[in-house]
């Protein structure tokens, strides 16, 4: 495992028959043509403008002439490359593999207690290594791990959290986006030499405002990829079906991707979907629900196979349960299971743990042998001559022949068994005799070990490491300058 | 020199037909079969030590003492044609009992025992009592290992106990016994020696019997 990712060798699942493909694609032409999408930028809807689109001034409002929005869509690489911070860590996205990000939360969790509790930015160093040493996590979003630091105002969230990561996770990173902190994460970056990827989130129902448009106009302008997600709940923020919100949330990245595209035409955009379904007893999102899973098949069908876009999947992370337990754990699996199934390109699931409240590294560590056992899925089955082994079972014959002394399987059996790192798979007596650990006492251990031993790969110099701080306090005091501290 | 590391990277490397070779070209070289012992040994206990650390796996294992196993073969009758004989931690009779076809579990016993140091006589599955009696006769074993994963067929172990007692070699080996049809109760019931819940015990077992 690298930052290869994993290779898919059989066509995905799918759900829609190629009718429903062409209703959902033509509603959200027609929502696009008739309701239009709110643009909080100026210099976006000028754009827009000029290229052909209606534009209502007074609402901010932009309607779009399908043709536009077709020659938009073809523009998009079906795959694009990002420089990690070294060869190793470099990543294609799209095509026919299969990457893994993490799952952010807001607060991390006391594993005894489980109670929530406020990350320290020590907290977040120490998660963001783990991060960096797990085979199975190819890139970051930005505020990654935790979305809230104990003593960091708000405004500074990102550019500490991008400060963090540049320090101690050597793998692409997306930037922004709040108050312009991409202009800060993007020269931290150029830094330590990674390029990044912008985060232009929607807010629904079809809205963009200026912080995500920003953070996608400065990515576009130097040619790096650009994050275009929908995150409507269904029943909230978006219809409360599953096709109606996939017509929303289409209109709303259409929208995007036609102003990413006439910025710079070929720019890489990777189709994120973070919707959820509304939990109607509490008003927040219901993480882990089947429904989830129905949206994001659809979302793969149709992003993939339709469109010629990479996907990022960004509802898989995070369950309903408060804890690492049963729930989690099928919630997680289920979820990431599909996503993978049906031909994501980018699944978020490390160390997610409640909707998208809390987050802890002994997770990222569980789910590392998640996203490993999915990547060796999508691998498939290999059939040739060597794997068929003929000969090998002609040779070996009726018992008391078997395979276990048999150099056919020492050569074959790493590639087609998966091998986790911290499930047990341990015989039931060794099991009692070293202390009966579940999977969470393994992980726990595992953090400890990898904590110790952790090292930059490659190393930043003196120089890398002061100008990181450098702009880190530059960033506040622009901050303060602005009164925003 | 060049021999004993071929032999050495040809177990490591699993290249049953390299170790063989490289056996052969140190004994036309002119070297001492038990120098040559000794470069095998050391390269199982490498194998040995990375299954038990978890870095290596059963078919690794099992696999690299059937790559010694085949030098250790030549190299024995090396020895007895120069009128010595091979001296070992211990010779260990291994099988699996009458009407019972299971090989795995023994056959990882077995590969644990050769990577630590020890003579397996391996004598396969569905042994009857008289060739297993014989095998510890003839070999001169000091334990008599033996495996049965049916419960129908776990009795066979306490004929073998009989019979070794009814041909008078009973005080002279240790019996130790395994399989999913076994535990410490019937190991006790039948007189066997020891009982091992996994292969890795064994290595233990042997050690504790031999003393």
């Amino acid at each position: 495992m690298s930052a290869e990712g994993f290779t898919r060798n059989f066509e995905p699942l799918t759900i829609l028959s190629e009718r429903d493909i062409e209703s959902i694609h033509q509603g959200a032409l027609e929502i696009l043509k008739e309701t239009g999408v709110r643009f909080e930028s100026d210099r976006a809807l000028a754009l827009l403008k000029a290229n052909g689109c209606s534009v209502d001034e007074d609402l901010n409002r932009v309607r779009f002439p399908a043709k536009l929005v077709e020659e938009c869509l073809a523009q998009c690489p079906g795959a694009f490359k990002m420089k990690g911070r070294s060869e190793k860590t470099d990543v294609v996205i799209g095509g026919d593999t299969l990457h893994f990000c993490p799952s952010p939360g807001m607060r991390t969790i006391d594993l005894d207690t489980w109670q929530q509790r406020v990350p320290t930015i020590e907290d977040n160093h120490n998660a963001v290594k783990i991060i960096d040493k797990l085979d199975t996590v190819h890139l970051a979003a930005s505020y990654t791990p935790y979305c809230q630091l104990e003593d960091v105002p708000g405004v500074m969230l990102l550019p500490i959290s991008a400060w963090s990561r540049m320090k101690y996770f050597s793998k692409p990173c997306r930037v922004g986006a709040s108050q312009g902190s991409h202009v800060w994460e993007m020269m931290m970056a150029d830094v330590v030499g990674m390029d990044v990827f912008a985060a232009m989130e929607a807010a629904p129902p079809l809205t963009w405002y200026g912080d995500a448009i920003d953070c996608a106009w400065a990515c576009a302008e130097r040619g790096l990829p650009v994050e275009v997600g929908c995150g409507a709940v269904m029943g909230g923020t978006g219809p409360a079906t599953i096709a109606g919100t996939l017509v929303q949330s289409l209109a709303e990245m259409f929208a995007a991707i036609v102003m990413v595209q006439l910025i710079n035409p070929g720019t890489g955009i990777l189709a994120n979907s973070f919707v959820f379904a509304q939990n109607m007893k509490t008003g927040s999102p219901a993480a882990g629900g089947i429904e989830v899973s129905l949206f994001q098949i659809a979302f793969n069908q149709l992003w993939r196979g339709r469109y010629n876009v990479p996907t990022m999947l960004g509802a898989c992370g995070p369950s309903s349960s408060e804890i690492i337990d049963v729930q989690l754990g099928f919630e997680k699996g289920i979820s990431a299971s599909l996503a993978a199934a049906s031909g994501a390109s980018v699944i978020n699931i490390h160390g997610g743990i409640h909707v998208e409240l809390t987050y802890h590294p002994v997770q990222s560590i569980i789910d590392n042998d998640i996203a490993g056992l999915l990547g060796r899925y999508v691998e498939g089955i290999a059939v040739n001559e060597n794997t068929l082994a003929l000969d090998v079972i002609k040779d070996v014959g009726p018992i008391p022949g078997h395979y276990l002394n048999n150099i056919h399987t020492i050569k074959t059996w790493k590639k087609e068994h998966f091998q986790p790192a911290v499930s047990d798979r341990m015989a039931y007596q060794d099991w009692i005799r070293e202390g009966q650990n579940s999977i969470l006492e393994n992980a726990k251990n595992k953090m400890d070990d990898m904590l110790a031993q952790y090292q930059q790969d490659p190393p930043l110099s003196d120089k890398q490491m002061d100008d990181l701080d450098r702009i880190l306090a530059e960033a506040k005091t622009f901050y303060k300058n602005k009164g925003l501290l | 020199m060049g021999f004993k590391e071929d032999i050495k990277d040809g177990i490591l490397s699993y290249e049953k037909e390299d170790v063989i070779e490289a056996t052969n070209a140190g004994l036309e070289a002119g070297a001492e079969p038990f120098e040559l012992l000794e470069v095998i040994t050391e390269s199982l206990a490498i194998i040995g030590d990375g299954f038990t650390n978890g870095d290596l796996f059963l078919p690794e294992l099992i696999y690299a003492s059937d790559c010694a196993q085949g030098a250790i073969k030549i190299l024995e009758e090396r020895i007895k044609s120069q009128g010595s004989v091979m001296s070992h931690k211990g010779t260990v009779v291994l099988g699996t009992v009458k009407g019972d076809l299971h090989d795995i579990g023994k056959s990882i016993v077995a590969a644990l025992l050769i990577a630590n140091g020890y003579q397996v006589i391996d004598l396969g599955t569905d042994v009857p009592a008289e060739k297993m009696v014989a095998a510890v006769k003839e070999n001169n074993a000091d334990v008599l290992g033996l495996s049965a994963l049916l419960t129908t067929t776990a009795a066979e172990m306490e004929n073998t106990i009989k019979l070794l007692e009814s041909e008078g070699v009973r005080d002279a080996v240790k019996v130790m016994v395994g399989g999913g049809a076994t535990n410490s109760n019937y190991a006790d019931l039948i007189g066997a020696d020891a009982y091992g819940e996994t292969a890795v015990d064994s290595i233990s077992i042997v050690k504790e019997l031999m003393v």
